[in-house]
């Protein structure tokens, strides 16, 4: 099995290791741009993740202060964006579990998002009111769909379908090997597919 | 006909994955091109990955993330982050088990590791050991000196140390050979090819520790050729003759020898 360690994609850039040695060191302005530079991401993914924007405005501020608590560690293994990534899945997972011991399903959070849903924000390539409310009624359906999947799977489709990561970024990310990656992916999908056909 | 039609399906469909993932090389491109024109059922997989993923981004679109909250929140983390850098150390451990969450799993599996050894210890220690068993046999022979294989001074020895020591007794009093050595003396010249069901051996360790006057009984008759092999090979070893009173001396002995597997002569 290939170590996602060992696939040697580390992109950390001069400006990006100035940062973080800037940040590591308390500089506060670093702090705020690497802040500014990566909210926008952390929380969404921590929004798909959890489907919830209290949780995700929560699980945003504990992954930053785990960031600039770990900065010191953070050895350029790969680039700081995928690295926070990692913080992100890892916090997100353990909410999770935590969830599950308080006997509160996920599945329950999303659907609650799902149910208080208004018009879409911006509708992507719709040519016709119909063809934009099928695309809003199938974007519900994937997403029920999706709280359904284990946690490890959704998060691999989220990484790979919504922030267009590479396998090797989402292996990192999630601690596995591509391989794995892979294979969540493959019954991520053929789960999901079952949605686009009619009942 | 082109390769390319010969790909199968199953292939494609693969490739058609990479392709949607942007993993996929342009030489395998342009093959799973050539095929998805002809192919009508590896299209269909191609067009519903992409409606997944259109369907996916435009259901991520109706969560509507309010971009705006966490920039609030933003100058409330960073003045958490500058009294955080004089966090305790706890809360540092804490965070490091969290975010090294396989730290969890090795541990588990260490405790796991470590409780099913102690629990075979305690119960090979509670199980009795038979009279007669191999156990029985090994416990018996490696506690020399003790309740279970006592020694017995020979006559006129005497023992100068303390008397509650045991195990004393069998170190001054019996005659010992390194492993080596014998192991030395096996290789140049090896036992002849004898099965030995029982064999009686008695012999004298001397005081320049050789062994000498090898006698052998065997299936209660004198085995004179074996004897003299034993007496060549025993020519080879030397022995740490006993010791009485802090001299060297020569001591009698006798071996049993039950059921012992000699590899044969190649």
């Amino acid at each position: 099995m290939k170590s996602a360690r060992a696939i040697g994609w580390s992109n950390t850039n001069g400006a990006e290791s100035d940062l973080v040695e800037r940040c590591a060191a308390g500089d506060g302005p670093a702090c705020r741009e690497l802040v500014d530079g990566h909210q926008r991401m952390v929380y969404h993914l921590a929004l798909q993740l959890l489907g919830n924007h209290d949780d995700a405005l929560d699980l945003s501020q504990d992954v930053f202060l785990t960031v600039f608590r770990s900065l010191g560690r953070f050895r350029g293994d790969s680039a700081l964006q995928t690295w926070i990534y990692r913080i992100v899945v890892n916090q997100a997972r353990n909410r999770q579990r935590w969830w599950r011991r308080r006997r509160q399903s996920d599945q329950v959070s999303l659907d609650a998002i799902v149910a208080e849903r208004g018009e879409p924000a911006a509708p992507i390539s719709s040519t016709s009111p119909e063809r934009a409310l099928d695309q809003k009624e199938l974007g519900r359906r994937l997403w029920r769909a999706l709280a359904r999947l284990p946690f490890e799977q959704r998060s691999a489709v989220i990484l790979r379908e919504l922030h267009g990561m590479r396998y090797a970024e989402i292996a990192f990310s999630l601690g596995v090997s591509t391989a794995a990656v892979k294979s969540r992916l493959a019954r991520a999908r053929q789960t999901l597919r079952t949605e686009l056909r009619p009942s | 006909m082109t390769p390319l039609r010969l790909l199968r399906c199953r292939t494609v469909r693969s490739w058609v994955t990479a392709a949607h993932d942007g993993e996929l090389s342009s030489e395998r491109r342009f093959a799973m091109d050539s095929h998805l024109a002809q192919c009508a059922a590896c299209r269909r997989t191609r067009d519903e990955l992409a409606t997944l993923r259109v369907g996916l981004r435009q259901g991520a679109a109706d969560q509507r993330p309010d971009d705006g909250a966490f920039a609030r929140l933003a100058p409330e983390l960073l003045a958490r982050t500058t009294l955080d850098q004089d966090a305790n150390w706890g809360r540092r451990v804490r965070d490091v088990i969290e975010e090294k969450h396989h730290l969890w799993i090795i541990g588990g599996a260490l405790a796991a590791t470590m409780t099913m050894a102690l629990l075979m210890v305690t119960v090979l220690n509670a199980t009795p050991v038979k009279p007669g068993s191999l156990a029985s046999l090994l416990r018996t022979s490696v506690a020399l000196g003790s309740n279970a294989n006592p020694i017995a001074l020979a006559t006129g020895v005497t023992w100068a140390g303390p008397t509650k020591d045991r195990f004393a007794y069998a170190t001054q009093l019996l005659p010992r050979v390194t492993v080596d050595t014998r192991a030395a003396a096996m290789l140049i010249q090896p036992l002849p090819p004898l099965l030995l069901e029982n064999l009686t051996l008695t012999a004298v360790v001397t005081r320049e520790g050789q062994l000498a006057s090898v006698e052998v009984l065997r299936n209660e008759a004198p085995d004179a050729d074996l004897a003299r092999a034993i007496s060549r090979l025993a020519s080879g070893v030397q022995f740490v003759p006993p010791h009485a009173a802090g001299a060297p001396i020569a001591v009698n002995v006798v071996w049993l020898l039950e059921r012992m597997t000699v590899r044969a002569e190649s």
